[in-house]
């Protein structure tokens, strides 16, 4: 192999690394943040999770030139494309998973009933801690070459609706008055969009799950059943 | 996972009524080491087909079997079939053959005595064909239009072929090739010898030509065969390891070896 070749495509891999536990720190962060109550309370957990999104922005478009270099200079071919291909396919993923989090984040701060939010918060916790998980694993399967664990991954994408509607009849039950119900439905709404950007991150994970696939195995698998 | 998600092509494609069908190709030129060992493999019609591989592996080997250039060496060992057409090679004059089975080499080689009308026609002279010269000139002009040339040498078609640049000089031998209307036309890294302009000329008309001949290409030139070829072979000590769509081949190659020699591990 050139070796100018094998150094730029070592390069990539390590900057694809290095977003990657960005986003896994961002996700673990928002789990702390929503199962401490931490994100209703804290008056500048925005900006500091606006510091790490930033970073993934950039490592986005690092990754997007340096891959496009790679291309253009070195004509990688077979497993070699595939990989570098596969990259750029997952970091658009990851950059997405970031601006869901801050999506969250924002959501979160306009519900104006705390009482609702702590109610819902262990559903939020868990749904969270389900699509982290499926990130995880898919950037794993990944780095570790996993086609098994890759597969798995998109199975496990069932997201579970039943959560969702819990959360939903929890917010209109506890509604008595007009204005009650009013507020209420408003809550819900931001619930809802938190949900939302939930089970996106999600749809995300299993997208990187098809890359590793595609790296792999050269096979593309999106929009197939499994 | 269901096995249908992942899709295991053969290693060597296979294709109804190929023009070119090699049957257990063996060539040896020494007792002791077969330089192509046991090819099968038939090649489409109109089509490019590419044949890569490291040096020494056999591909310009394949290539002169195919019109039987080895005749002309000594203590060459041939086993297997080659058939045209449905029409075994060997039951075929060789000169006819080599009519049906043109070839281009890696140096231009334009016949320095000749002129470019000449040298266009020259195999009919060297066969004894007697041509009326309106048969002749429409040769000459038919097979300058189809390389390309014919605007560039129309006004200087009596001067010699040598007077041309190394990319005229290419495609002056092309056209020699196709005056005899092949059915195949064998290239041996017909652009090697070329400069990038020439050598993106040459590609430009082999992707025409196609159209009307079925090309086979030897090139050491990986990006060259991922350009212009629709089927490429790999091979490696004489043996076919893979065959397919081009790709296919170059995105997921299906043999190990293959995968190496594409990710530059040798080669």
């Amino acid at each position: 192999m050139s070796i100018k070749k094998e150094i730029a495509i070592e390069d990539i891999l390590d900057d694809f690394s290095r977003v990657s536990e960005l986003l896994l720190l961002q996700l673990k962060r928002l789990k702390d943040v929503i199962n401490s109550g931490e994100i209703m309370t804290s008056t500048d957990i925005l900006s500091i999770f606006k510091k790490n999104e930033k970073d993934i922005d950039k490592y986005e478009m690092k990754i997007s030139e340096k891959v496009i270099n790679t291309i253009v200079l070195y004509n990688p071919l077979a497993s070699d494309l595939r990989k570098i291909i596969a990259i750029y396919n997952m970091t658009l993923n990851i950059e997405r998973i970031g601006d869901l989090i801050i999506n969250i984040i924002k959501s979160a701060r306009t519900i104006g009933n705390i009482k609702l939010f702590e109610k819902s918060r262990n559903s939020l916790y868990k749904i969270l801690k389900y699509s982290t998980n499926l990130v995880q694993n898919a950037i794993l399967s990944f780095i570790n070459s996993d086609i098994a664990a890759a597969i798995d991954t998109i199975k496990m994408d069932k997201f579970d609706d039943e959560l969702n509607q819990l959360i939903l009849e929890k917010a209109v039950k506890k509604g008595k008055s007009t204005t009650d119900i009013e507020k209420l439905l408003l809550s819900f709404v931001s619930l809802r969009s938190i949900v939302s950007n939930i089970e996106r991150i999600a749809d995300h994970a299993v997208n990187i799950a098809e890359a590793t696939v595609y790296a792999l195995e050269g096979t593309d698998i999106r929009h197939k059943r499994v | 996972m269901e096995d249908t998600l992942m899709i295991k092509e053969e290693p060597v494609i296979t294709f109804k009524n190929p023009v070119l069908l090699m049957e257990d190709l063996s060539v040896s030129y020494t007792e002791d080491a077969l330089a192509v060992d046991n090819v099968s493999a038939g090649v489409k019609r109109n089509s490019i087909t590419a044949i890569m591989g490291p040096s020494g592996c056999g591909k310009s080997t394949l290539l002169r079997a195919i019109n039987r250039m080895h005749e002309l060496y000594p203590n060459i060992k041939i086993t297997g079939r080659i058939y045209l057409n449905n029409k075994d090679i060997t039951s075929m004059n060789p000169i006819l053959l080599r009519r049906k089975i043109g070839m281009v080499f890696q140096s231009p080689n334009p016949f320095p005595t000749m002129n470019i009308y000449d040298n266009v026609i020259a195999g009919f002279k060297l066969n004894g064909v007697r041509l009326k010269k309106i048969e002749k000139d429409e040769i000459v002009e038919t097979s300058l239009r189809e390389v390309a040339l014919w605007d560039e040498v129309k006004d200087s078609l009596f001067k010699r072929g040598t007077f041309l640049s190394g990319g005229q000089q290419q495609r002056l031998c092309i056209a020699r090739a196709l005056a005899y209307k092949p059915d195949v036309i064998l290239m041996d890294e017909p652009t090697s010898a070329l400069d990038p302009v020439a050598t993106s000329k040459i590609e430009d008309l082999l992707v025409k030509l196609k159209e009307n001949f079925t090309i086979i290409l030897v090139t050491h030139n990986m990006a060259q065969a991922a350009r212009i070829s629709d089927y490429s072979m790999f091979m490696y000590l004489g043996k076919l390891i893979e065959y397919g769509k081009t790709k296919n081949l170059f995105t997921r190659p299906v043999n190990k070896k293959t995968e190496e020699y594409l990710t530059g591990k040798f080669g």
